[in-house]
């Protein structure tokens, strides 16, 4: 029973857009939030202005790997946000 | 007087032409059609009527009565003036015809050989020669008409003055002249120009070339003259049954009028009549369809310039007052920037965006993205009630930033396309095919200053782009198709399909226009509002103060205004 709560590892990419990528190890059940949030720290940004997307739409902040159904080198877009009114 | 004793028309044919006559008077081309049946007719009732005098005449003969009749006198009914008669009468040209024409008639008659007798008799017999005489002033009256008119003058009963009258007397007076002639029943006449002889003691011919009236081809050429003028009145179908009824005439003349043919001819008619108002009733059909067409086209036109005020009225209802709490409180209410206001799955919109609606404001991604996830919802349900309808799909203003590189540090890779970016996306498409979608909205972010939209109308193999300053967009219209290109490619494995009937629409001019420098934003969602739901883009910028309100409690109620 413990062997199968083992919480597996596996490797996310988050490409932001210059095309850099950042490779998190993480646990299946982390929350995404929390590899949001230390990417924000690393980049030196606040995480309110970042967008991560899974395959184009928003990853919920709580939701884990394994509830995003993430496989190991799958890739997480991180955009800058976007704002504009032409001036 | 004796000679006209003839039976008054009451056979079929006559009957049906003046029936014929009697229902077209008030059609004038309709007259005009019938116009060479009214000749036949004529022509039919004279040969009738020559038969019935021809078989009098053998009675009279068989019952010794000739003698009797010889003796008459000229001067029991006519007065008339010996010096006067002595001088021989000026035919005109369509009298002179007709006379031809019924001795022609008697002499072709090989039972009873023509004497000078029988051939006055056939003579002052013709109401038609008669009559033509009597009218003999109006020369212009050509051979149809002066038939025409003496059948008219028949139906009618009408048209005689005193100077018809003298000259009626005047024929009638050189008829017995030559009747009374003395050997009149014994010499018999073989040839028109013997005829002609005898009856040149009375009558002053015309030239012969003029005679020649009755002969086939003048009828030609009548006919063809009847036919061109009717043509010049743009009467085509008309001169068509001209034509064929024409070509009858001629049948009929040269047979000789069997009952068979007669019969046929009282058919054609019949056909002719229900040929000529089944055509009628065609052409009024054919008018009244094409008054029809045209008034459902309006109609149509009315009915949909009016339901798009109707849903455009829909979309821009103004809010209730429970609605104006929430969006005021949303909007300008307090607290802290990041508290999250609404939440639809992995899409939340903060106090701080929220307060982008306030007028004046830029529109952040989060509000727009979460306006379209409403839209993309709305959707959803009208395809649940609409179950034709399919679904369409509205990806995030990242997909364009993806797709083209954009805000790339590389500035070599700065706006490149690159479909491998974007390659994933379509799985979050419903049916995760993008090409059974109906639209696909994108929105578009340039540089972090400005919003458009553009949409790719799968259905109606159409990309259009959609930008309240009225930037041409062509960047855009070309990387999307190049994107259904690859998509297809990498998903369909084959090359997109009719890549030639697709329609590249540059911002147009009658798209709405924001007249300041920060509504883009709400001009990018209302395009998207109004495209989703097919409403055409009615609104302008006075509409925009309430489409921000729009958006906001949209977003506060989890769903688009329906």
């Amino acid at each position: 029973m413990s062997g199968e709560d083992e919480p597996e590892t596996l490797t996310i990419r988050i490409r932001d857009q210059d095309g850099q990528e950042t490779f998190f190890k993480i646990k299946k059940t982390t929350k995404m939030r929390k590899v949001f949030e230390s990417y924000a720290t690393r980049r030196g940004v606040q995480m309110t202005s970042l967008r991560f997307l899974l395959d184009g739409e928003n990853v919920e902040l709580d939701s884990t790997p394994k509830m995003l159904e993430l496989e190991d080198q799958d890739q997480i877009d991180c955009m800058l946000a976007q704002t504009g009114g032409c001036l | 007087m004796h000679y006209h004793h003839a039976p008054r028309p009451a056979n079929t044919q006559l009957y049906l032409a003046s029936l014929l006559l009697s229902i077209t008077t008030f059609q004038h081309y309709c007259f005009e059609h019938y116009l060479p049946y009214v000749q036949l007719m004529t022509i039919l009732e004279r040969k009738r009527r020559r038969d019935e005098k021809r078989k009098s005449i053998s009675i009279l003969r068989r019952a010794s009565f000739t003698a009797k009749y010889t003796r008459r006198q000229p001067n029991h009914y006519v007065t008339s003036t010996s010096t006067r008669m002595t001088e021989p009468l000026q035919l005109n040209d369509p009298t002179a015809a007709l006379i031809k024409l019924e001795v022609l008639h008697l002499l072709e008659n090989k039972r009873h050989p023509c004497t000078v007798f029988s051939m006055a008799n056939a003579l002052m017999g013709s109401q038609e020669i008669m009559n033509s005489y009597a009218r003999g002033k109006k020369e212009e009256m050509n051979f149809f008409q002066s038939i025409f008119q003496a059948t008219l003058n028949r139906f009618t009963g009408g048209g005689t003055n005193d100077t018809e009258i003298r000259r009626r007397y005047d024929y009638v007076e050189a008829i017995r002249r030559i009747e009374t002639r003395p050997g009149g029943h014994t010499q018999t006449l073989n040839t028109w120009d013997e005829a002609q002889e005898v009856l040149s003691i009375v009558f002053d011919f015309p030239p012969e070339k003029q005679l020649d009236d009755t002969s086939g081809t003048r009828k030609d050429d009548a006919i063809d003259r009847f036919s061109q003028s009717l043509n010049a009145l743009k009467i085509r179908d008309t001169s068509i049954g001209l034509r064929s009824s024409q070509k009858m005439w001629m049948e009929v003349s040269n047979a000789a009028l069997s009952p068979k043919i007669i019969g046929d001819i009282v058919d054609d008619l019949d056909k002719a009549d229900q040929h000529m108002s089944r055509r009628l009733k065609k052409e009024y059909e054919k008018a009244e369809e094409r008054k029809k067409s045209k008034a459902i086209e309006e109609l149509e036109r009315i009915r949909l310039e009016k339901e798009a005020k109707q849903r455009m009225a829909e979309l821009m209802r103004p809010l209730t007052e429970d609605e104006k709490e929430i969006v005021a409180e949303a909007i300008h209410g307090s607290g802290p920037d990041h508290e999250i206001l609404a939440r639809f799955d992995a899409d939340s919109v903060t106090r701080a965006s929220m307060h982008t609606l306030r007028p004046g404001g830029w529109l952040t991604d989060e509000v727009i993205h979460f306006f379209y996830v409403m839209l993309a919802r709305r959707d959803e349900e009208m395809c649940k009630q609409d179950p034709q309808r399919k679904r369409s799909h509205f990806f995030k203003s990242f997909f364009i930033t993806s797709l083209l590189n954009e805000g790339h540090a590389n500035p070599a890779k700065n706006g490149t396309y690159e479909y491998r970016n974007v390659k994933r996306w379509s799985k979050k498409v419903p049916g995760k095919d993008i090409f059974d979608l109906d639209k696909i909205i994108f929105p578009i972010n340039q540089n972090n200053m400005h919003w458009v939209c553009s949409v790719i109308f799968m259905q109606a193999k159409r990309i259009q782009f959609y930008d309240s300053m009225g930037g041409d967009g062509c960047r855009y219209l070309n990387a999307l198709f190049q994107y259904l290109k690859d998509e297809h490619q990498d998903k369909k494995k084959c090359p997109l399909p009719d890549e030639d009937e697709w329609e590249f629409i540059e911002c147009t001019s009658d798209t709405p226009r924001q007249r300041n420098g920060f509504d883009c934003g709400v001009f990018t969602c209302m395009f998207a509002d109004f495209i989703s739901k097919d409403c055409p883009l009615l609104f302008d910028q006075t509409h925009i103060t309430l489409c921000r309100e729009r958006i906001a409690i949209a977003i506060m109620n989890g769903r688009a205004i329906m």
